[in-house]
């Protein structure tokens, strides 16, 4: 297991590659799930004002 | 008029291209969080190393996918500008203003695994070589296409229209950045895979997570467009009854 995650020296350059790669995605997920519930708010509150 | 023809056309509607690709979305994100897993458990723990560059050959199963996708998806952004530029189609404009970040994510991972890879092959994270300075101007692109559209934002016709016409514009570092390890002198290497030159990788061991992870990021991005293509929709559309009525029946 520990050979796996030295990568033979290059550890640092292996993983810190995949945990750019996962950064980015997850970023990606999460700023969508934001975008998502402020437009809904957004949305649901301007429906509201037009009932009143 | 054919069925194909019929469907384009209905897509060009913002309903039903609200309808459409929300039936889409779950078909994009399993498949697309299920190959990149197996690509990068495959490529990180079963792919043989390489006998030159041993382990840190395995950086390429992240930067080869993201690379190729910065590419496509500018391709995508110049594109739908192109349709939103001459025949200010609303849904073309969502995918335009929707792709760019995604694709600047690709682009970031792009330049930062080449960088983590360059420092133990070339000895330097970063030179001012044709192909890693092209897409650093792809990068800006992005930027300047999502800073666009933020800078007119009140009015978002006007906003997509200009931003389609940057886009366009940009369209040119394609094949700048394709061509740029021929055109130059680089210390980048060649491609490894084009359609028509086949694979300069021999071992299916190695090719397979490469394919496996290029696969999983197109999923993942038509994943990402889709839904944020949908927001967008909503969001520039949010006084229209569709969107009522879209949203009566539609839970957060």
């Amino acid at each position: 297991m520990s050979e796996i995650l030295h990568m033979d020296g290059y550890a640092f350059y292996v993983w810190g590659s995949m945990a750019c790669f996962l950064l980015v995605l997850i970023v990606d997920a999460i700023s969508l799930k934001t975008k998502k519930t402020h437009i809904f708010r957004k949305i649901h509150s301007m429906l509201k004002r037009k009932k009143l | 008029m054919n069925k194909l023809l019929k469907f384009y056309y209905h897509l060009g509607s913002p309903p039903s291209y609200y309808r459409i690709s929300g039936k889409l979305i779950p078909w994009m994100i399993i498949p697309a969080v299920a190959l990149m897993v197996y690509g990068l458990i495959d490529g990180l723990f079963f792919a043989p190393p390489d006998y030159l560059q041993k382990d840190s050959y395995r950086i390429m199963f992240v930067h080869v996918p993201a690379a190729w996708m910065s590419m496509f998806v500018y391709a995508i952004v110049g594109f739908s500008g192109i349709l939103a530029f001459v025949w200010r189609m609303k849904v073309a404009e969502a995918i335009m203003i929707s792709s760019a970040p995604i694709g600047a994510g690709f682009t970031v991972i792009a330049l930062v695994t080449g960088m983590l890879w360059g420092k133990p092959m070339w000895g330097t994270y970063w030179d001012w070589d044709a192909r890693m300075t092209s897409e650093l101007i792809l990068l800006f692109l992005y930027i300047g296409v999502m800073a666009m559209y933020s800078a007119y934002s009140d009015d978002p016709r006007k906003a997509a229209r200009l931003t389609a016409l940057v886009a366009i514009i940009g369209l040119v570092n394609l094949p700048i950045i394709h061509y740029s390890v021929t055109w130059w002198s680089s210390i980048h290497q060649g491609s490894s895979i084009s359609i028509t030159g086949g694979s300069s990788i021999k071992d299916w061991d190695m090719l397979r997570p490469l394919l496996v992870m290029a696969l999983g990021t197109k999923f993942y991005y038509l994943y990402s467009v889709l839904a944020r293509s949908r927001l967008h929709l909503l969001e520039t559309e949010m006084s229209k009854q569709w969107v009522k009525k879209e949203l009566t029946g539609e839970s957060q």
